[in-house]
């Protein structure tokens, strides 16, 4: 997907992060130097505690680095100014969905709209109807969260995500708190998403996504990227013998 | 299939009753059961209705009186220097006759030789005139006679005391009769001052001739249209202008047109308004009553002036008229009730009693000797008979047994609405149905008071529990300095703060000891603005703004960390997933975290509501007439102390019972599902 001449969507740039803790400090992010094209899809895999998550929620700065650059669509991601400006373009699922409960599934993708994008409520809920389409569950619009299956709910979650026209998607392991025959209808919007041309950045377990929709997989563990490639190159013919071990454990 | 087939047919009210009923937890429905029974046994006793009706400040279904309304307007009056001149000399403020005037002229007005040392010569206009010595209250006639208690002679002047006791010197030709006896002190002029005993002499004063005296730019104003004359001070006019004023066609033959001097004032009109259109309204300042008079009731009746009462009217005139002397209405029943200031008497074969004002009744018996209200058996058998008045009026109709009088007749006023530059209304002080404003005092000031405070107290509450969540350390920590401050203030303590430290230091725009000169105006202003609200309340200062903060600030801290617990126990998740869409930090407490707190903290929101309302009781410290405060100065009154304190604890327990049953059901409509 790599075009000559075009700038990284994303860059991140000799990136420290660490975090202090009861047993000591973890350095949770050693000197990453990573760039993703627009129009990419990347997974990102690793042990826990590799810091692959932290990776992620570092490019909507729900985390705060230490030292280093990000630069997220030409704007660097320091200060607090930008801050709502760059996450308005960076849209977010995580794992635990975080749906509002007192709000609708209507109102849960129309809310952002309102209150950030300030666009009526007329446009909005079109909106809103649209991407539930776009994810399979028009009919669930009236109902609450707590109504919805965990598939239906991470649906919605990746449908509010989208409502806000981002340029960047982040998937926070999105299938793992699903029980296994919900995984596959958030896989299917995924790669949907990833055949549109959307810049996805996904940490996630799911090597049948990861071949079929990604362009490149990033290994991590110990906060350092260990190897990148792409996915059939990378699951097949592993280089690094710490990715051949985790792989092993997994596949 | 018909749809039809599915429609479910009315469910009947007692169905819907029950259900309703059924929903309510058990322990409400013994409650309700039991205030049911000891309200019904607290009714059904006409002295102990009296104290539930008083502990709720009376209320009416309909009041007669009707609101006061006073409307200002401009009204030109005629400034009449004629006849009268107003004068300042030295500290003295008098006024003279034109009459009495014998010079006038510009010159230096000099100290007299008893005058004060700081007293200055002054220069203005000095005028000469006959000087009546007079004491206040005697009118001008051609002598003037007093007596006097002789304290010295000295050949022909004696010093004398008047009755007034003032002291004077006089000349020994003025006396014209002498005795030794007694002068009783006129302690209605002088409470100070003391009999004589001794010499008393009965002298005439001459006019005496004193001089030096300023004229003033003060003056007596005559209005033009029905002569009524009072004085005026000159900050109220606002336009002069000069003028003649000309004589009325039926004016005698040599009156001359006179110069004068038109001022206008602002003159107040207050009355009840009978009438208003889209330009003027009508004002009836007397109402005109009709008295019907039974025969066996008059003892005398006589031709005469009836005169008109300048309290109501200031420009109401005496009318010659029939004077009516009746005699006491005598009134027979059971006393079923007696206070400090009231009887409550049942006429015989009546179920109502009727209120009567002791200070109006002249003569009672009681049958038995000396029996009290609360005796039951016999009961205490009464006869009152009021004072004797005298009625008077015109009267319109003569029928055999009795007459008809017509009091004061009936004054209206049109006023063009144009010319109204002020209106202000005084709401009737009787609490009823068409005047809610009234109903200010027991359990309606106990329910303002909670609510106002507790609005309050929500506020700061929330403001606080954010203050507590936040990461800006300034907020945070005047937050946690609040909370952790007023949490270990007693609330009784913090009232009397409250009314005794920070009112005060507020009027005079401080704060907390410290005099900020840009913030003081603000904060006298705010206090004034404080006052005149709990003025609008209560209708007379008190410590109520005082009381609703106190309650509200020291209740603040609780809601405080209920909030912040609230707002804790919302996941992170959520405030993640709602920056990560973009919206700012207040975004998303208002549209995502706040909601959901909210709802998490309702039963405890509603329980320190409960709390609050129960706490209220405590302004009875600082002298506020709310549902606990009329109870106790009842009891002391009527040392019913079973009554009223039973009363007062049914009311509290109702109103908690009736709110817990609100927040339950607001905690059910905000469920989520």
């Amino acid at each position: 997907m790599k075009k000559e001449g075009q700038e990284a969507i994303i860059q991140m740039h000799q990136v420290h992060k660490r975090f202090r803790t009861s047993r000591g400090i973890v350095h949770a992010l050693n000197d990453i130097n990573l760039e993703i094209f627009a129009g990419e899809v990347v997974t990102i895999i690793g042990p826990s505690g590799s810091g692959k998550s932290t990776c992620l929620r570092c490019i909507n700065r729900l985390e705060t680095i230490d030292s280093g650059d990000i630069i997220v669509d030409g704007i660097p991601l320091k200060g607090k100014h930008n801050v709502n400006q760059i996450r308005a373009e960076v849209g977010m699922v995580f794992q635990s969905f975080n749906l509002f409960p007192h709000k609708t599934v209507l109102e849960n993708i129309m809310l952002a709209q309102r209150v950030v994008r300030k666009r009526r409520k007329s446009v909005a809920s079109e909106k809103a109807h649209m991407l539930l389409q776009k994810v399979g569950i028009p009919e669930k619009a009236d109902a609450y969260p707590s109504q919805l299956s965990g598939g239906q709910q991470q649906r919605v979650a990746i449908a509010r995500a989208l409502a806000m026209d981002p340029k960047i998607m982040l998937f926070d392991e999105p299938t793992s708190a699903l029980d296994p025959e919900m995984i596959n209808e958030v896989l299917d919007v995924m790669q949907d998403l990833a055949r549109e041309g959307m810049t996805m950045v996904v940490v996630s377990h799911e090597m049948g996504f990861a071949r079929a929709a990604s362009d490149r997989t990033i290994f991590m563990d110990g906060g350092k990227i260990i190897e990148q490639n792409d996915p059939d190159n990378l699951f097949d013919h592993p280089q690094h013998e710490r990715t051949q071990a985790f792989l092993s454990k997994i596949l | 299939m018909s749809e039809n087939q599915f429609v479910e047919p009315p469910v009947p009210f007692i169905d819907r009753v029950i259900f309703l009923a059924k929903t309510l937890p058990w322990w409400a429905i013994i409650l309700v059961i039991g205030l049911v029974l000891v309200g019904y046994s607290m009714l059904v006793s006409d002295e102990r209705r009296d104290v539930m009706d008083y502990l709720i400040d009376r209320p009416v279904l309909n009041t007669d009186e009707l609101y006061d309304v006073t409307y200002e307007v401009d009204a030109e009056v005629l400034l009449v220097s004629e006849s009268y001149l107003v004068i300042d000399a030295y500290d003295d403020r008098l006024t003279v006759f034109l009459q009495d005037l014998i010079s006038r002229e510009e010159g230096v007005l000099e100290c007299p030789a008893d005058a004060p040392a700081d007293c200055l010569s002054q220069r203005g206009t000095v005028i000469t005139y006959r000087q009546y010595d007079i004491p206040t209250g005697a009118e001008p006639s051609d002598t003037y006679s007093f007596d006097a208690g002789v304290l010295d002679q000295q050949e022909n002047m004696l010093t004398v005391r008047l009755a007034t006791g003032d002291t004077l010197e006089i000349d020994t030709a003025w006396v014209t009769a002498e005795r030794e006896g007694l002068l009783a002190c006129d302690r209605v002029a002088n409470s100070t001052c003391e009999n004589f005993r001794g010499r008393v002499v009965t002298f005439e004063r001459p006019y005496v001739i004193a001089q030096a005296i300023e004229v003033r730019g003060d003056a007596h104003i005559r209005f033009l249209e029905d002569g009524y004359e009072r004085t005026i001070r000159p900050v109220f006019i606002k336009e002069t202008r000069e003028g003649v004023l000309s004589c009325d066609d039926d004016a005698p033959a040599d009156c001359v047109e006179i110069p004068a001097t038109y001022v206008t004032i602002p003159e107040r009109i207050t009355g009840v308004e009978i009438e208003s259109k889209r330009d003027y309204v009508r004002v009836r300042v007397v109402a005109q009553e009709t008295i019907e008079i039974p025969r066996n009731r008059i003892l005398d009746i006589n031709m005469g002036t009836v005169e008109c009462d300048e309290d109501i009217d200031p420009r109401c005139q005496n009318f010659e008229g029939t004077l009516v002397d009746v005699k006491g209405e005598v009134v027979e029943g059971r006393l079923t009730l007696e206070d400090r200031t009231h009887y409550r008497i049942q006429p015989p074969g009546q179920k109502e009693a009727i209120r009567y004002r002791r200070s109006d009744i002249v003569e009672e018996t009681r049958t038995p000797e000396n029996c009290a209200a609360t005796d039951q058996d016999p009961p205490c058998m009464i006869v009152i008979r009021f004072e004797e008045t005298t009625l008077g009026g015109r009267i319109i109709q003569e029928i055999d047994n009795m007459i008809v009088l017509e009091t004061v007749p009936e004054k209206v006023f049109k006023i063009q609405k144009d010319d109204i530059t002020k209106t202000s209304r005084r709401v009737p002080s009787t609490c009823a149905l068409n005047n809610p404003r009234a109903c200010n005092e027991g359990i309606f000031l106990t329910l303002i008071v909670t609510f106002s405070a507790y609005a309050l107290a929500l506020m700061i509450g929330l403001m606080v529990g954010v203050g507590r969540v936040m990461h800006n350390p300034v907020i945070y920590h005047l937050s946690t300095l609040y909370v952790e401050l007023i949490r270990g203030i007693p609330l009784l303590v913090l009232l009397f703060v409250f009314a005794f430290v920070i009112g005060p230091e507020m009027r005079d725009g401080r704060l907390f000891g410290l005099d900020i000169p840009i913030l003081s105006d603000f904060i006298s202003g705010f206090y004034k603005q404080l006052n005149s609200i709990e003025v609008r309340i209560l209708g007379f200062e008190s410590f109520l703004s005082e009381a609703i903060l106190g309650l509200a600030v020291g209740y603040g801290a609780f809601l405080g960390e209920v909030f912040r617990a609230g707002i804790q126990s919302i996941h992170r998740g959520q405030m993640e997933a709602s920056r990560s869409l973009g919206m700012s930090y207040f975004q998303s407490m208002r549209h995502v975290i706040l909601p959901q707190a909210i709802r998490t903290v309702l039963p405890p929101l509603g329980n320190d509501f409960i709390a609050l309302l129960k706490d209220s009781s405590l302004i009875m410290v600082l002298a506020l007439p709310d549902m606990f405060f009329r109870g106790r100065s009842y009891a002391s009154e009527s040392f019913r102390y079973v009554d009223v304190y039973t009363g007062v604890a049914l009311y509290y327990v109702a109103m908690t019972l009736l709110l817990s049953l609100i927040v339950r059901q607001i905690e059910r409509w905000a469920r989520l599902p």
